[in-house]
């Protein structure tokens, strides 16, 4: 019984870990959707002019 | 690992994305210029060429072969919500002001929508440089991105009066002094601070009834009446020297200049936990939903680095970009303001819905401010231990 609960407990933990990541690669998309719009599509070309 | 020599490890990636940072904002001076004459165009669409005599003020003609002067256009700059904004202001021969565009601007993407959405430029065709540019006064604010208009306001006036001076010889009229703005938000404020100053105190009986008095305050006025709470894009601001006006921004001041006074006398962080309105909405979800620090062990310490990576990127770009809104990714407008991209109201809805299990989530393992705290508490004790070492060893010699 302490076992199944242990085991419930560590599947929910997971699934919310998971959904975690999932707004993470939500945030990363949201800065890159931000960053292309303001660079007008030329990140490369700006990242050859930082350098 | 040790704790010790976990806490090695932090300082040294601590001092690298600190580094870093530094080297961004380097790097982003290297950016290149962009070419103004499209705006100029955009600005005043019906004019045939534009051309510059060398005093930044350009001679507007009325078609691109003849020597019809129409007007005058230049550059009119000014501080928005974001930083600095270059705004083409184009006049007529008798200083009414005949179009604008934006050029440059460091604005919330989604504040600057707001702008782009409504009437708000054309609002300026046919005001005379001697008008006042007041909002709500002269021209219609936008309600949201106050700051913003504000910040377009001023460059129409600066741009429109140095057209009128320098090119029209016509007379200045007297400008009066900044207005110092004080009103219901900076009060507000300033009371939150004071609640959280006596609920901070250890022995105070009513700490637990006092906090949630505060957050509700916070999540209510500074949340849902006035959407202005602090984001990573106030940390950039602060960062690459894009101080506003502070008559017209004294929120600004108190917000940054509060939190960062009390975090260094007093090592408490008095704003995430007392009184910022996510925080607030996503308690006061949690409340309804038994929320607890659900997370242990090596997930924690993932989703704590990755938060940390998540800070450390959103500066790094802004600082790189000298755009302080750009990387903001907090949907903090999107629940107050129901403003947002479908991107963006997703993240709401899994945090609003994860919040009625989890102590708050976005706080816990997403909001950029964190990392920028953790930092910020680490090299103040660090120069604190140091500065206690040094007074010992004077005083033993």
């Amino acid at each position: 019984m302490a076992n199944d609960q242990k085991k419930t407990k560590r599947v929910i933990e997971f699934i919310f870990f998971l959904v975690l990541i999932l707004c993470v690669i939500l945030i990363l998309i949201e800065i890159y959707n931000n960053v292309v719009h303001e660079l007008q599509g030329n990140l490369w070309m700006m990242f050859a002019q930082v350098l | 690992m040790t704790r010790i020599e976990e806490e090695k490890v932090e300082h040294l990636l601590g001092i690298l994305a600190i580094v870093s940072i530094l080297i961004a904002w380097v790097a982003g001076s290297n950016l290149s210029q962009k070419d103004v004459l499209p705006y100029f165009k955009k600005a005043w669409p019906q004019a045939g060429r534009f051309e510059q005599p060398g005093n930044g003020i350009y001679t507007v003609y009325a078609d691109k072969t003849s020597q019809n002067i129409i007007g005058y256009a230049t550059i009119g700059e000014a501080n928005g919500y974001g930083g600095p904004m270059k705004v083409v202001v184009a006049t007529d021969l008798t200083g009414n002001i005949a179009g604008l565009a934006i050029v440059e601007q460091k604005e919330t993407p989604s504040f600057l929508d707001r702008v782009s959405d409504s009437d708000f430029i054309k609002s300026f065709v046919g005001k005379d440089y001697r008008d006042s540019f007041q909002l709500d006064k002269d021209v219609d604010g936008i309600s949201g991105a106050t700051y913003t208009s504000r910040g377009i306001a001023e460059a129409a006036l600066r741009g429109s009066r140095r057209i009128a001076e320098l090119q029209l010889k016509l007379p200045l009229p007297n400008q009066p002094p900044a207005k110092i703005q004080f009103g219901f938000p900076e009060i507000t404020l300033v009371g939150l601070y004071l609640v959280g100053f006596v609920g901070h105190r250890q022995r105070f009986r009513f700490k637990k009834q006092v906090r949630w008095v505060s957050m509700l305050a916070g999540l209510i006025i500074l949340g849902f009446i006035y959407t202005r709470p602090l984001t990573i894009s106030d940390i950039n601001k602060l960062l690459l020297g894009f101080w506003p006006q502070w008559q017209t921004n004294l929120y600004w001041y108190l917000l940054i200049g509060g939190i960062l006074f009390v975090f260094t006398a007093d090592n408490k962080n008095p704003y995430c936990e007392w009184f910022c309105p996510f925080g607030a909405a996503q308690e006061c979800m949690g409340a309804l939903g038994g929320a607890k620090p659900r997370l242990s062990g090596r997930y924690k310490r993932t989703l704590t680095w990755l938060q940390r990576g998540l800070a450390w990127l959103a500066v790094l770009l802004a600082v790189l970009l000298r755009n302080p809104g750009l990387t903001s990714y907090e949907i903090f407008g999107t629940l107050f303001d129901l403003k947002g991209t479908t991107l963006q109201f997703a993240l709401l809805g899994i945090i609003l819905i994860t919040s009625l299990f989890i102590r708050r989530p976005w706080c816990s393992y997403l909001c950029p401010l964190r990392p920028v705290t953790d930092l910020y508490r680490t090299f103040r004790n660090w120069i604190e231990e140091l500065w206690l070492t040094i007074r010992k060893k004077q005083s033993v010699s």
